[in-house]
C-alpha cells in the first residue's frame, strides 16, 4: 500500500476519531431532552398558550410529582409558544412521542384548522397523534391527576385509544384523519371532547354536572361506566370522551350525543365485543333494562340514485345476547343468554333508528358523517357536480335496522 | 559438492558444518575399512538405526554399494552423492551413512520427532461428528487425510521453503476436481519467494495473498481433517504446512465461515436454524452498539417511550457520552478478551470474575457506565462468537461503525454500510468474489449458502470454484425406483 | 472477451435502483397534480421509457456495439465528444434534484439537531467509491440489492394495509386532463432508459435476454405504481401535501405502537439502496470523462465527478428547492431528449464494420 494511501487512510480516521470524541454537532444530550407526551393548546389574550406534558422518569412512579412535568408558556404562534418551552425550562422539547393534543374549548370559536395545519407541517410530531378537544382549559385537564396512570395524558389515551371490550362510545381522531376529513370533498371532520369528572360524590369546579340517570336518549350527558370511580383519591378524576363534535371545513357546527357517537362507530368502524343499553323494555307486562352484548354487525350503507334523485339506505343486522338484566321475569331468566325477545331487539332498533334519525338532522347542516359525499364522488361520479353541496339535505333516508339474537329454547 | 571417497575428507567438511553437540559422529567399524553414522540425537530414533544399520554392518566387508543396500533393512533408504543433500539429510532428522571408499552415501529414514496426540480442536469443537484434528506433524497429517481419500487422484506436491528452516509446505488437491491451473499458480507463488523461515501456515497467507491490506481473509483455514477433505471435494486446494496445525484452504468465500462442520452431520432442520442464528448474530454485534449509540444521540424516535425511560432512568448521572460510554466499554471487553487468551490458565478464572463482576456491575453501581450499555456490549461479544473465525474482522468493524455511529448517525451507519458492501462485493481472490454465491448471484450454489438443504439436494459441486468434474453424486435408477415406490 | 454483466445483473439492476429514486418526493408531486390518478401519469411515462428500452435493445441486437464505441463508429471522434459532454452535463441536471431530495429527506426526517451539512456530506465518499468501482461491480451490488429494495417495499406494504382506505382510489380516469403535465414533470425521476444505453457493451445479449430485461424493468415500474396507489390510499386528500412518503406511508400500523418504528428497517433499506441509486448518474459521469480525457487511473475523474457535485450541491444549497423545481418544471424536454428521443433515434443509425 502506497505511503500516501496510508497517510490519508491515517489523517481520515484520525478525523473521525476527533469528531467522535468531541461530539461537537450540536447533538442535544438525551438528559436536555424534553420527551413530550401531550400538548395542550388555549388561548389567552390572543395568545396560544402551549402546555407542555413531559415525561419524566420519576414522574411514572411518583404520582405528586405529576403536576411539575407539566410546563405552560406562551406564544404569538403555536410554534414559538413550543420553542419558549425550551427557554424556559432549559430542555430541548422533543415532539416525536406526543401522542395526544388536546384543544382548549375557548378555540370553538374559530377555525380549528388553524392549530392543526403547523402539527401537520412539522416533520417533529407524528401525524398518528390523536387530537381532541377539552371541556374548559386543556391545561387544567392536562394537570389533573387520574387512577387510570399518573400522566393524565397516558390516561386519555387509555380512554381514547380502547379498542377491545367496553362500548365503542368514542368516536377518537388523529391528526391524519382529521386533516384528510378537512381537506376530503365534504370537507367534514370530528374531534372527541373531552370532559374531566370526578368520582361519585365528588365535585370540583373544573368539573361538568354529573346526571346519574341510566336512561339512554333522553339525558344530555351521562355518566360512562368508566367514569363510575368508586372509593377513589378526592384528587383523581377520570375521563369522558363521549361527546362528539362535529366540524365542517374546521368550524364546529354539531354535537354528537353518547348513543350518537355509539350509533356512528356501528356504521364507520369495527365494533367487537361491545356492549348496548336498552331501557325501559316492556316484556310479558313487565319494564326493565337490559344489557346486550353486541356479537357480530353487518352494516351497509347504499347511496343510490332512483330517477336521478338520491337515496340513502341504511342497512344494519346485529346479532346480540343479552348480558344482563334487572328483570325477574322467570322466562328470561330460565332461558339462555342467547334469547332474545322480540320485544327487547324492537326496542333496541327503535332507540338505534331514532339517535340514526338524529345524526341524518344534524348532519343536514354541513357535517358528512357517513361521508356520503365521499361515496357520491367515488361512486356516482355523474351526479357528483349536481349534488356536491345538496346532498345531504336533498336524499330521502331508509333505515332497515335489525337486531335478533337466537331462538327461544324449548 | 560430490562426497569425496575420503572418509576423513567428508568428515572434515561435515564437522565443520555441524558444531553442534546433538550432532552424533558415531565410528563404524567394518572388516575392511571403516564408516560413519551421522545424525542428530534430538531427531532420530537410535534403536532403529541399531537395528538397521549398525547389526547388519558388524562385522561385515563393504566393497561397494550394492552391498550395503543388500545389508541395510530400511525402507527409507536413499543414496547420496551430494555433500550438501547429505547434510539436508541430517538436519531433517535422518541419518548419514558415509563408507570409506565410497562415493555415495546413504541416507537412512530414521526419524523420531515428538508429536502431540491427535485430539479435538480448540477452535473447532462438534458435538456430532469426527472429532480428529490436525497437529504440527506434517507426516500425521497427511496420514488423516489420505485416511479419508483412498484415491490416486489425491495429489501430494512436497516443497521445502525457508532458507533456515527448509519447512516442509505440502499443496494438496484432487485431480479432475480442483480448478484448472490454481496448483500452478499456487505453486510458483511459493517457490518466488525466499524467506529464512516458516514457522507457521499463516506465513504462507502472508505470502501468497492477492491483497496484502485485505480487511477480510483471502485464504480459509480449518483444523478437521474431514472439514479440509470436504472442501478439497468440493474444488478447493490445500497448503498443509509442517509445524503448523492450521491447515489452508482456497479459493475463500465468506459464507464458509458460516458452515460448520456440524451442519452436515446433524438434520436439516436444526442445521438451517443454526445458520440463520449465526447471520442473525454476526449482523447483531455489528449493528447493535451503533445502532443504540445513533438511536440515543440522533434517533430517540426510534426507541419505543417504555424502553427509553428506562434509558433516560439508567444513565442519569453517567460522566460520559452514550458514543464515549460505548466506546470505552467496548474498549474493555476487548482488553478483556485479550488478557484472557494470553494469561495463564490457573489466573485466567479470577481475572473473569474480577472483569465480570468488578468491572461489570460495580461500574454500574459506582455511575460510570449504564448497564443498557454493558449489556449491548455483552450481548455483542457473544453474539460474535457464534462465527469464531470472523472475529478478528468483525472486531474492528464494530469499532469502526461505532464511530461512524457516533459520528454521524443513523445515515452514517447506512453509508458505512454501503461502503462495506460495495469493498466486499469487489474483493476478489484467486478469482473467486468474496461474497460468491450471493454476489455475483449463483441461484445453484445457493443450496447450501445461508440455507442447506438435504445431502442427496447437493449432487453438483459449487459452480464458483469452477471445478472440472461438477457432479459429486449421483443416485442409481434401481435405487430411484426403489425410493420413489416408498 | 467475457462480459462484466450478465443479463440477470442487468434485469436486477432495474428491480433494485430504479424504483428507490421515485418514492420520496414524486408522489406527492403527482398526487397534487392528478389527485387519485396519480398512477396513470407514471404508467405514462413509465411506458415511453420501456418503449425507449426496447429501442435501445434492438438497437443492441443490431450493432452490438456499446454507446461510446457506436458514436465513435458514426460521427467521429469529436462529435462524439461533443455529445458526451452534453451527457455528462444531462447527468448533472438529472442527479442534482435527486441529491436535493434526498439531502432534504435525511436533514429533515432523520436528523433534528445535527448541522445539516455535515450529516449529508459522507455521501460523496460512498459516491466516490462507486465511481471508483468498475461495471462489475455495479452488477453485483444489483443482485444483493434487488432484494433489500422488494423486502423493504413489502414490508412497507404490509405494514400499511391496515390503514388504507380502499375506496380513495375511486373514481378512476376523472383526473385524465391533467395526466399528460403530470407525466411531464415526473421526466426528472424517470428516464431510466439512459442506463441501459450507457451499459450497452458490458454484457452479451443471449436467447430472450431482451424479453427479460423489458420484463424487469415492468416489474420496478410495478412496484412504483403499487407504491403510489398505497400512499393515495394512506393519505387521501392530504396526499398532496405529505412529503417524503416512505417515512409516514406506514407507520400506523398498531405494530409501531407496541414494538417501536419496525417502519425504519424498510426506511433505512431503501437508503441503503438509495446511495447506489443516487450514485449513478455520477457513476456514468466518471465512464464519460474516462472516454473524453486521457485518464489512466479511475480515481482521478471520479474525484472531479464528486467533487464537482459536492461543490454543486453546497454552493446552491440555499436555492436548491427553487432550482429542484425550475429542473422538474421547465427542463422536462432536455429529459426527453436525453433519456428518450436521443436513444431512440439511433437505432436509425446503419451498421457499420467495426475492426476489432
Amino acid at each position: 500500500m502506497s505511503s500516501l494511501k496510508v497517510r490519508i487512510i491515517l489523517i481520515t480516521v484520525c478525523f473521525c476519531f476527533l469528531l467522535f470524541f468531541s461530539n461537537d454537532f450540536g447533538i442535544i444530550d438525551i438528559e436536555k431532552t424534553a420527551i413530550i407526551t401531550a400538548i395542550g393548546i388555549d388561548k389567552n389574550e390572543n395568545e396560544y398558550e402551549i402546555t407542555a406534558q413531559i415525561a419524566l422518569p420519576e414522574a411514572k412512579n411518583t404520582a405528586a410529582k405529576n403536576e411539575k412535568s407539566v410546563i405552560s408558556y406562551k406564544g404569538s404562534t403555536v410554534s414559538s409558544a413550543i420553542t419558549g418551552i425550551g427557554s424556559v425550562s432549559g430542555w430541548y422539547p422533543k415532539l416525536s412521542f406526543c401522542n395526544l393534543i388536546l384543544i382548549g374549548e375557548s378555540f370553538l370559536d374559530e377555525n380549528v384548522i388553524n392549530l392543526v395545519n403547523y402539527f401537520t407541517k412539522t416533520l417533529n410530531i407524528q401525524d398518528s397523534t390523536l387530537i381532541a378537544v377539552t371541556k374548559g382549559s386543556a391545561k387544567e385537564i392536562l394537570k389533573t391527576e387520574s387512577p387510570l396512570d399518573d400522566l393524565s395524558s397516558f390516561a386519555i389515551q387509555k380512554i381514547l385509544l380502547k379498542k377491545t371490550g367496553l362500548n365503542n362510545d368514542i368516536l377518537e381522531t388523529d391528526i391524519k384523519t382529521f386533516s384528510i376529513g378537512y381537506y376530503g370533498k365534504s370537507g367534514y371532520s370530528y374531534l372527541p371532547y373531552i370532559k374531566s369528572l370526578p368520582p361519585e360524590g365528588e365535585s370540583s369546579k373544573n368539573q361538568s354536572q354529573n346526571n346519574t340517570s341510566t336512561n339512554t336518549g333522553s339525558s344530555e350527558e351521562n355518566t360512562s361506566p368508566n367514569s363510575q370511580n368508586q372509593g377513589q383519591n378526592k384528587s383523581q378524576n377520570v375521563f369522558d370522551a363521549t361527546t362528539t363534535l362535529l366540524f365542517n371545513k374546521g368550524k364546529m357546527v354539531e354535537t354528537l350525543k353518547r348513543e350518537e357517537t355509539f350509533a356512528v362507530n356501528l356504521f364507520t368502524t369495527p365494533v367487537h365485543y361491545s356492549t348496548l343499553e336498552v331501557n325501559d323494555c316492556t316484556y310479558q307486562g313487565e319494564t326493565f333494562n337490559v344489557l346486550l352484548d353486541i356479537l357480530s354487525v353487518n352494516k351497509k350503507i347504499t347511496l343510490k340514485f332512483i330517477d336521478g334523485k338520491p337515496k340513502v339506505k341504511f342497512n344494519l343486522d346485529v346479532f346480540v345476547k343479552i348480558d344482563d338484566q334487572n328483570s325477574i321475569n322467570t322466562d328470561l331468566n330460565g332461558q339462555g343468554n342467547s334469547f332474545v325477545p322480540e320485544e327487547i331487539a324492537k326496542k333496541a332498533e327503535e332507540n338505534l333508528t331514532t339517535n340514526l334519525k338524529n345524526i341524518v338532522e344534524k348532519s343536514k347542516k354541513g357535517v358528512d358523517v357517513f361521508d356520503l359525499i365521499k361515496k357520491l364522488y367515488r361512486h356516482n361520479y355523474k351526479y357528483y357536480d349536481k349534488y356536491k353541496d345538496s346532498l345531504l339535505k336533498v336524499a330521502t333516508y331508509e333505515y332497515e335496522i335489525n337486531f335478533h339474537g337466537q331462538q327461544k329454547e324449548i | 559438492m560430490k562426497l569425496s571417497t575420503s572418509l576423513d575428507k567428508n568428515l572434515k567438511i561435515l564437522k565443520k558444518e555441524f558444531t553442534s553437540f546433538d550432532v552424533i559422529f558415531h565410528d563404524i567399524t567394518l572388516k575392511n575399512g571403516k564408516g560413519v553414522l551421522i545424525f542428530i540425537d534430538s531427531l532420530t530414533d537410535k534403536m532403529l538405526l541399531s537395528k538397521t544399520v549398525l547389526s547388519p554392518l558388524s562385522n561385515q566387508s563393504i566393497t561397494d554399494e550394492k552391498k550395503v543396500e543388500k545389508l541395510l533393512l530400511n525402507a527409507e533408504l536413499k543414496k547420496v552423492k551430494e555433500l550438501l543433500e547429505g547434510i539436508d539429510t541430517i538436519t531433517n532428522g535422518n541419518a548419514l551413512l558415509i563408507i570409506d571408499g565410497l562415493t555415495t552415501a546413504f541416507s537412512v529414514g530414521a526419524k523420531r520427532i515428538e508429536k502431540r496426540a491427535i485430539t479435538e480442536p480448540p477452535t473447532s469443537v462438534v458435538l456430532k461428528g469426527p472429532r480428529e484434528g490436525f497437529v504440527e506433524d506434517i507426516t500425521c497429517n497427511l496420514s488423516l487425510l489420505r485416511r479419508r481419500l483412498k484415491t490416486p487422484k489425491f495429489q501430494i506436491e512436497n516443497l521445502s521453503i525457508g532458507k533456515q528452516s527448509k519447512t516442509t509446505v505440502c499443496i494438496c488437491y484432487i485431480k479432475g476436481i480442483v480448478k484448472k491451473g490454481l496448483p500452478k499458480k499456487i505453486r510458483e507463488k511459493l517457490k518466488s519467494f525466499e524467506i529464512d523461515a516458516i514457522l507457521d501456515s499463516s506465513y504462507i497467507t502472508r505470502l501468497i495473498s492477492e491483497h496484502s491490506h485485505a480487511l477480510f481473509k483471502q485464504i480459509g483455514t480449518t483444523e478437521k481433517p474431514d472439514v479440509l477433505v470436504s472442501k478439497l471435494l468440493e474444488g478447493r486446494l490445500a497448503i498443509i504446512v509442517d509445524g503448523s496445525p492450521m491447515a489452508l484452504t482456497l479459493p475463500y468465500m465468506l459464507l464458509e465461515d458460516f458452515q460448520s462442520p456440524e451442519d452436515y452431520y446433524t438434520s436439516v432442520y436444526k442445521t438451517n436454524f443454526a445458520r440463520l442464528i449465526r447471520v442473525i448474530s454476526v449482523f447483531l454485534s455489528l449493528a447493535l452498539p451503533s445502532f443504540y449509540v445513533s438511536a440515543q444521540l440522533f434517533h430517540l424516535q426510534l426507541i419505543p417511550l417504555p424502553f427509553l425511560l428506562t434509558i433516560v432512568n439508567s444513565i442519569k448521572g453517567i460522566p460520559l457520552s452514550p458514543s464515549l460510554e460505548m466506546f470505552f466499554t467496548l474498549l474493555i471487553f476487548e482488553i478483556l478478551n485479550e488478557s484472557s487468551l494470553r494469561m495463564p490458565k490457573y489466573v485466567g478464572m479470577v481475572v473473569s470474575i474480577v472483569g465480570g463482576l468488578v468491572l461489570g456491575e460495580t461500574a454500574v453501581n459506582a455511575g460510570i457506565i449504564s448497564a443498557p450499555a454493558l449489556m449491548i456490549i455483552a450481548l455483542s461479544g457473544i453474539c460474535l462468537y457464534t462465527v469464531p473465525d470472523l472475529l478478528q474482522t468483525f472486531s474492528i468493524l464494530r469499532f469502526l461503525f461505532l464511530v461512524i455511529a457516533g459520528t454521524l448517525g443513523g445515515y452514517g451507519l447506512v453509508l458505512g454500510l454501503a461502503s462495506l458492501l460495495i469493498y466486499m462485493v469487489s474483493f476478489e481472490t484467486f478469482e473467486t468474489p468474496l461474497l460468491a454465491p450471493f454476489s455475483p448471484l449463483v441461484k445453484k450454489d445457493l443450496k447450501d449458502s445461508f440455507y442447506k438443504e438435504t445431502l442427496i439436494s447437493l449432487n453438483k459441486r459449487p459452480t464458483v470454484l469452477k471445478s472440472k468434474n461438477k457432479t459429486r453424486l449421483k443416485i442409481k435408477e434401481k435405487l430411484n425406483e426403489k425410493r420413489t415406490d416408498r | 472477451m467475457k462480459k462484466e454483466l450478465t443479463v440477470r445483473q442487468v434485469c436486477l439492476f432495474f428491480i433494485a435502483f430504479m424504483p428507490v429514486t421515485k418514492l420520496i418526493l414524486m408522489p406527492s408531486v403527482l398526487s397534487g397534480f392528478s389527485s387519485q390518478d396519480l398512477w396513470i401519469p407514471a404508467i405514462l411515462t413509465g411506458a415511453l421509457d420501456l418503449f425507449t428500452m426496447y429501442m435501445i435493445l434492438k438497437l443492441y441486437k443490431k450493432q452490438g456495439l456499446s454507446f461510446f464505441k457506436l458514436l465513435e463508429v458514426n460521427f467521429g471522434k469529436v462529435f462524439k465528444n461533443i455529445i458526451l459532454i452534453l451527457y455528462f452535463l444531462y447527468f448533472l441536471i438529472k442527479g442534482f434534484p435527486l441529491l436535493v431530495e434526498q439531502k432534504n429527506y435525511v436533514n429533515l426526517t432523520l436528523y433534528e439537531t445535527a448541522p445539516t451539512i455535515l450529516s449529508f456530506l459522507p455521501f460523496f465518499l460512498v459516491a466516490l467509491l462507486v465511481c471508483i468501482t468498475k461495471v462489475r461491480t455495479i452488477g453485483r451490488l444489483s443482485d444483493l440489492f434487488f432484494l433489500v429494495t422488494t423486502l423493504s417495499l413489502i414490508l412497507v406494504f404490509v405494514l400499511s394495509f391496515s390503514n388504507l382506505d380502499f375506496g380513495a382510489i375511486l373514481p378512476v380516469g376523472v383526473n385524465l386532463k391533467s395526466a399528460p403535465l403530470s407525466s411531464y414533470y415526473s421526466l426528472g425521476w424517470f428516464g431510466d432508459g439512459v442506463y441501459l444505453l450507457f451499459l450497452l457493451g458490458s454484457f452479451e445479449l443471449g436467447k430472450k435476454s431482451r424479453v427479460k430485461i423489458i420484463i424487469s424493468y415492468l416489474i420496478s415500474l410495478l412496484l412504483v405504481i403499487l407504491f403510489l396507489i398505497t400512499f393515495y390510499l394512506a393519505f387521501d386528500s392530504i396526499a398532496h401535501r405529505t412529503l417524503f412518503a416512505i417515512t409516514d406511508i406506514s407507520k400506523y400500523s398498531t405494530v409501531i405502537n407496541n414494538v417501536g418504528r419496525v417502519d425504519y428497517i424498510s426506511v433505512f433499506g431503501l437508503l441503503l439502496v438509495g446511495t447506489i441509486s443516487l450514485s449513478l448518474p455520477m457513476f456514468f459521469q466518471t465512464q464519460i470523462l474516462m472516454e473524453i480525457l486521457p485518464f489512466k487511473k479511475r480515481i482521478y475523474p471520479a474525484i472531479i465527478v464528486t467533487f464537482l457535485n459536492l461543490l454543486l450541491i453546497f454552493i446552491l444549497n440555499d436555492y436548491s428547492v427553487i432550482i429542484q423545481n425550475f429542473i422538474h418544471t421547465y427542463l422536462g424536454l432536455v429529459f426527453l431528449v436525453f433519456s428518450n428521443l436521443i436513444p431512440i433515434l439511433l437505432i436509425f443509425l446503419r451498421r457499420k464494420n467495426v475492426k476489432s
